[in-house]
């Protein structure tokens, strides 16, 4: 069944419907979740799916949610109502551990690194599965080999590296986990125009390789265009569209952002 | 005795309690740094420990090195099951400085029930170790040989938890944890388990010195408040994480208490330490070095 089968069928099925479905191995929907913080609604009955392999991006402007959606596919925040089904399991109320053991991994907004510990002990704490605990030398050289900059500096305190080798070890952290889905928040947020290019060309490179589910949230789709196959955009909390890559142009997501 | 004499026997008199209070100093850093509650109730569990080697020793006549491991379990144990209940109680996924706000009371009162529950149980005149009974166990070994068991006990747990930190992907996990538990828990840590394994390390450690404690002094419901005192300030000074530090601070404040008081009263040498510590703290208020946060 196709992503786009899916999202069909999640837009007119009940929760029944949404159970019987068959899903592959590394595919994601997420079906009318509504997650409160603080007693204010942040999302609003946000439904959506991502096949095996495929990558979306997921845009919004700042307040609009990505965060938060982001968030809870992690588990780092619980949904008030609503589903999240990954392969055939639902993880709804899964906790962010056990969805690390599953293959799920983020690379958090505001490059998430352990500034004291080493580059290396920065990777190897990403392996967080029993597959990826049990690959750890084989992963290392794996990205040793994609980001040599941090085989480099494998020894120095990730306090060390620049604004861009940082989110590189935060990207190279959750790729140690061997992940089936990579969650990305906001990835290219503070980092210059040669390490976004150096980002998208490594993360095209590696979704292939590792036939990785992506989902890439931005405000602007200026930097992903290449590298989704189709975008979801995200005012105030709801789902205000979705974009095959090749009708996605800025002015229509400027325009999207604005009616809301 | 001439100067330098009596400046070595203090000096060596003062190693065994100075050991001890690197225990409870490193225990209670090891959780203010994972879970930032400020365990005032830390030198309390010390109290269970020595207790518990005095009930096993004297009372149920078990040989004095399983009464200390014996009293060391339990003592693990009771510190694992309270940072169990923190966790259950949702204290630990509050911001930091609500847990450090609420610890200090529910820690204060856990320390006041302990001491309350030994004066009830235990009686709270002082207790010791028979001394003849306790040599005949350990031939040849006086209080300066018990500080060298300490140190030397001391040093390999100091070790272990630097190579746990290093070696183990378990270690990284609680570095990381105490660098940024929310980083932590969003790139799949378990971070519950991390709580209970460095609750139980720290219990590990801390049975340990009321173990010894119990081998060297006479015991009382209060003594754990001493080395809470002193953990505390080496910790704050040291900075979280910074084991070695914290180690070298506590001990070497409670060395120059003890030579201190050749020429003051202990009261006073207390005052004096504390004032160049809290000097220490206005000068740079991160500690020494800024640990691992």
């Amino acid at each position: 069944m196709s992503s786009e089968e899916i999202r069909m069928k999640m837009a007119l099925g009940g929760k029944s419907e949404m159970n019987g479905q068959s899903t592959d191995d590394g595919d994601l929907c997420v079906r009318n979740l509504i997650v409160d913080v603080e007693n204010v609604r942040v999302l609003k009955e946000v439904s959506f799916s991502v096949g095996k392999g495929k990558s979306m991006g997921m845009l919004g402007p700042n307040g609009s949610g990505k965060t938060t959606l982001c968030k809870s596919i992690m588990g780092v925040v619980k949904p008030t109502k609503g589903y999240i089904l990954f392969g055939k399991k639902e993880i709804t109320k899964l906790p962010p551990h056990e969805r690390g053991k599953i293959g799920i991994s983020m690379v958090p907004e505001r490059i998430g690194i352990f500034p004291k510990s080493s580059v290396e002990d920065n990777l190897i704490i990403g392996a967080v599965s029993k597959l990826a605990q049990d690959n750890v030398k084989d992963m290392l050289e794996f990205i040793y080999e994609k980001i040599p900059i941090l085989k480099e500096k494998r020894s120095l305190p990730a306090e060390c590296l620049s604004g861009g080798q940082r989110q590189m070890l935060s990207l190279g952290r959750a790729l140690m986990n061997k992940p089936k889905l990579l969650i990305l928040d906001e990835p290219s947020q503070g980092l210059s125009a040669l390490y976004i290019k150096k980002l998208r060309d490594l993360l095209q490179q590696i979704k292939k390789e590792m036939s990785l589910t992506l989902i890439v949230a931005e405000q602007s789709p200026i930097h992903i265009k290449d590298l989704c196959d189709e975008f979801l955009v995200l005012v105030a909390g709801q789902v205000s569209g979705f974009y095959q890559a090749t009708d996605v142009n800025l002015s229509t997501i400027w325009q999207r952002y604005i009616e809301g | 005795m001439g100067f330098l004499e009596i400046i070595s026997f203090v000096f060596f008199a003062g190693l065994a309690p100075a050991f001890i209070s690197s225990f409870i100093a490193i225990a209670m850093n090891e959780i203010y740094g994972i879970t930032r509650v400020l365990n005032l109730a830390q030198g309390a569990f010390m109290t269970i420990s020595a207790y518990l080697v005095y009930y096993f020793f004297a009372s149920v006549n078990v040989h004095i090195a399983l009464a200390i491991l014996f009293s060391t379990i339990i003592t693990a144990f009771a510190e694992l099951l309270f940072v169990y209940a923190l966790f259950l109680s949702g204290i630990l996924r509050q911001d930091d400085i609500k847990i450090e706000e609420s610890s200090i009371i529910i820690t204060f009162g856990v320390m006041l029930f302990i001491q309350g529950m030994t004066s009830i149980i235990f009686g709270a005149t002082p207790k010791a170790i028979d001394i003849g009974k306790k040599w005949s166990i350990l031939p040849g070994l006086d209080s300066i040989g018990i500080s060298v068991v300490i140190a030397s006990l001391l040093i390999f747990t100091l070790v272990n938890t630097l190579l746990f930190s290093t070696k183990f992907t378990v270690g990284r996990w609680v570095r990381s944890t105490i660098q940024d538990k929310d980083l932590a828990n969003i790139i799949g840590i378990n971070i519950e388990k991390i709580y209970l394994l460095v609750g139980f390390i720290s219990g590990v450690i801390t049975g340990l010195a009321g173990g010894f404690y119990a081998l060297l002094y006479g015991l009382n419901p209060y003594f754990g408040l001493y080395y809470t005192i002193v953990g505390f300030v080496a910790m704050a000074v040291a900075g979280i994480g910074n084991h070695l530090i914290t180690f070298i601070l506590s001990f070497v404040i409670v060395e120059i208490q003890s030579l201190l008081g050749l020429y003051v009263t202990v009261g006073v040498a207390a005052c004096l330490i504390y004032i160049f510590l809290i000097f220490l703290l206005v000068v740079k208020p991160k500690g020494l070095r800024s640990g691992l946060r």
